[in-house]
């Protein structure tokens, strides 16, 4: 059969390719209406990410946010041994006890009390470094005479500055 | 070219300020007025007002010879960045090696609460605790495998979530050979440790090294040469954690041992 | 709290993220990529005892991709977010080939579909009156040519799409195993041998699948099951059971005897908490077992009762669609009953029934493409072209 025009019976495909076209331009086109509008600003990443990074609240203060309230505190704990133990270790993070732009005082601070808080350090470990002073609290306070309760650290050290 | 999009080098006050203002009083008032100048959320990226991420490449150094696993960091890492329950930033690993046999490793609470005397009565030959947390790699598997980008290095070095974008399918998890990331509970997208980069874009440190009694974590800035991590990268054997992963961690470790991986 | 947990995890390793969805997701493309070669080996590549099933495959095969993405969507913490994928797909990512892959393949498996199916469309569309012709109408894209000529330049334009297809099926799965390869991380799935496993092991779920859904439906429709479409299936279910096997065990076996240091967690391993879903569902209840039935069909074969070949063939594939799907299960959750300390295990994982990823839903998603085929064999039907012979593809 001599046919008069090759393309007389492919109506059907060149239909079916235009629906092809319009599906794939509409998801190429509907693609870049949800790019977030910081994308790419740094690199493959929504740029203001980074900035929601930096706008996290700070927690902890340091040594030096306590100071203002608590100056006597404050120069006890700095001259003792335990000066590079962080007022924070013991009382938890200062943002929970006060605004420091306010200059005011949001809720009691927590601290963490008993000898399990000095054992965290102090108990005899052989993973801990041998010259980093650690006991059996038991034997240490049966051992000074004293009695094995809770507190029992205390009766002999201030925690501020234990010696 | 909008201000939104102007490059971090362009800051006029880019970063003649920044020093290492570590633990200054200076630092932290500087932090809050940060605080206060940055919107939540804000477009701003990174060239917000006296800090400059050109100027910046942070590295950890870690001295397992000085850890006494306390485990202070894990629970300030927690109370510092809102981790759930169960899960871990930070973690600290203890490591009790008898004389002869097998080594005896574990991380109760990743170390959160301390650590009990190990009752077993075994030989010790050597013990040591060693601190574990994202190594914030420079060929880091994890934001290669996430497929829309929500996972990404900073210009100054720091491996970073973008929780906004996270579609949460776990597979930057999966790629981590460390198990630093876990998928948060709260969120449902993927979460890590982000060398507290709320802090340290504002002078301060992280509360990790902060907490830390013993001086044994450290963060500091490669770009900086009076900056101590230097002296000791420069200076001291350092190792870091599976090197034949070739991920190139950015958390370097004295003191490790092959126990340790 | 775990007290299913052995000597040391890191402390974010004892959790498993990738749940049994992500053992679904593997199946049921596989299922896919299989159903679809079959068709292809028709359509392609000529092998006429297999028209009876030509149609029939390639409707499966759509039917199973259109659920493909469902089980990727109930994993996602996100899922309303799961369209970033292709909003910013990041090409680092072996993940983020997903749209792409996912998108080509299921329009080139729609427009093989339409081109098959287009006649038959046409002339419902021409018996039916009211919103079914409308429907059938719009489906036809408005031309009713069924001309010669027009049926041999479609019969042209389905090889050349069933020609891309097996490409962009061995891609479309390939891809999955090449998701679980690349993974540094997990020396249980870092091999370059796992897209290749992946592949063969599609190969043998999808014909499995075929050989049982054809069974019923020719015992559903009163129609004779048809001798040599059988034997072929059973055949070529064989050739791919053998190179499935054959690529499991070489993993393992290469392995075990480098001895690295990854044969001390893998060993373990196969030895104790895959030791049943290994050992005795994927290698020797759904692997030797349907190797040796096969073998019988294929190489006994003239010899054979008609019922008898059916009865082996089907058990086969029933067998063997339970060693893909102990496969899948052994390399997604088997690579996360350890931790990446490579000193600690998970002892067991069992998945909950009712939880959002739990077996329920699994179940709720494998019985989805079922329900679309029977739709599909409704509007469509299959299996017409069987009662009428003359120019149909």
């Amino acid at each position: 059969m001599t046919s008069e025009n090759p393309l007389a019976h492919s109506k059907h495909v060149f239909r079916a390719a235009l629906l092809l076209l319009a599906v794939v331009v509409a998801l190429i086109l509907g693609r870049l209406f949800f790019v977030p509008e910081t994308w790419g600003e740094y690199g493959f990443y929504r740029g203001a990410a980074v900035g929601e990074h930096r706008a996290e609240p700070v927690r902890f203060g340091g040594d030096e946010a306590c100071e203002p309230c608590h100056d006597a505190e404050y120069a006890e704990h700095a001259a003792g041994v335990h000066a590079p133990v962080r007022c924070e270790l013991c009382h938890g993070p200062v943002a929970l006890h006060a605004d420091l732009e306010e200059g005011e005082k949001l809720a009691e601070m927590p601290v963490r009390r008993g000898r399990e808080l000095c054992e965290l350090c102090h108990r005899a470990q052989a993973a801990r470094p041998a010259s980093f002073p650690q006991i059996d609290v038991r034997e240490h306070v049966l051992e000074n005479g004293g009695e094995v309760t809770p507190d029992a650290c205390f009766d002999c050290h201030d925690p501020h500055s234990p010696y | 070219m909008k201000h939104r999009h102007s490059h971090p080098d362009q800051q006029p006050d880019g970063v003649s300020r920044r020093e290492f203002l570590h633990r200054s009083s200076a630092a932290l008032a500087g932090a809050v007025a940060i605080v206060l100048i940055l919107p939540e959320g804000s477009a701003a990226g990174i060239s917000g007002a006296e800090y400059d991420w050109d100027r910046h490449t942070w590295v950890y150094v870690i001295d397992t010879t000085k850890c006494i696993g306390c485990g202070s960091c894990v629970s300030a890492c927690r109370a510092e960045n809102s981790v759930p329950e169960g899960m871990y930033r930070t973690w600290v690993e203890r490591y009790e090696i008898p004389v002869t046999g097998e080594a005896f490793i574990d991380s109760p609470d990743g170390g959160e609460h301390g650590f009990d005397p190990v009752t077993s009565g075994m030989n010790v030959g050597k013990g040591f605790f060693v601190p574990k947390m994202c190594n914030h790699c420079r060929a880091t598997p994890c934001t290669q495998v996430c497929p829309v980008g929500a996972s990404f290095t900073t210009r100054d070095g720091v491996v970073l979530v973008d929780a906004e974008h996270c579609i949460g399918c776990g597979y930057c998890v999966q790629a981590c050979p460390f198990g630093s990331r876990f998928i948060n509970p709260t969120t449902h997208t993927a979460d890590k440790c982000t060398w507290c980069y709320h802090r340290i874009t504002k002078g301060l440190t992280t509360a990790c090294v902060e907490i830390c009694p013993v001086g044994a974590r450290q963060l500091g800035n490669r770009d900086d040469p009076d900056d101590p991590v230097n002296e000791i990268l420069a200076t001291r054997r350092v190792q870091v954690l599976q090197p034949e992963l070739l991920t190139r961690p950015q958390c370097y470790y004295l003191g490790l041992d092959m126990e340790v991986r | 709290m775990f007290p299913e947990l052995t000597g040391f995890l890191f402390p974010n390793d004892v959790h498993i993220h990738w749940s049994m969805m992500i053992v679904m997701y593997p199946y049921i493309t596989g299922l896919v990529a299989g159903a679809f070669i079959v068709s292809s080996l028709y359509h392609v590549f000529g092998a006429e005892e297999l028209k009876p099933l030509g149609r029939f495959a390639l409707a499966t095969a759509l039917c199973f991709l259109a659920v493909a993405g469902l089980p990727l969507l109930n994993h996602l913490g996100h899922p309303e977010r799961g369209i970033n994928i292709i909003v910013t797909p990041h090409f680092t990512s072996a993940m983020a080939g997903f749209g792409i892959l996912y998108a080509s393949y299921f329009i080139i498996l729609l427009f093989e579909v339409w081109f098959v199916f287009r006649v038959d469309i046409i002339e419902t569309a021409e018996r039916s009156t009211g919103f079914k012709r409308g429907l059938f109408a719009a489906l036809a894209l408005g031309v009713y040519d069924t001309s010669p000529e027009a049926r041999s330049l479609d019969r042209n334009i389905i090889r050349i799409l069933a020609a891309i297809g097996i490409p962009m099926a061995c891609l479309l799965h390939g891809y999955v195993g090449f998701l679980f390869g690349a993974v540094k991380a997990n020396p249980w799935w870092s091999t370059p041998l796992m897209p290749v496993i992946f592949l063969f092991s599609a190969m043998v779920s999808g014909i499995a699948l075929l050989v049982i859904l054809y069974q019923v439906a020719m015992k559903l429709k009163g129609v004779p099951i048809d001798r040599l479409a059988i034997a072929a299936l059973a055949r070529w279910l064989w050739l791919f059971l053998i190179m499935s096997l054959t690529l499991e065990l070489l993993e393992i076996m290469m392995l075990a005897y480098e001895r690295a240091e990854e044969w001390e967690v893998i060993g373990h391993l196969l030895t104790h908490q895959l030791s049943f879903s290994f050992i005795s569902l994927q290698m020797v209840g759904g692997g030797l077992i349907p190797l040796i039935l096969l073998g019988i069909v294929v190489l006994m074969g003239h010899y054979m009762d008609d019922r008898i070949r059916n009865t082996l063939t089907m058990v086969s594939s029933l067998l063997l669609l339970l060693q893909v799907l102990a496969m899948r299960w052994n390399v997604v959750i088997g690579g996360q009953m350890f931790s990446k300390s490579m000193s600690g295990f998970r002892e067991t994982y069992v998945p909950g029934f009712f939880e959002k990823e739990g077996v329920l839903a699994a179940v709720a998603i494998l019985f989805i493409p079922f329900i679309l085929l029977a739709i599909f064999e409704r509007v469509l039907p299959t299996f017409r072209h069987l009662e009428r012979e003359e120019g149909s593809v």
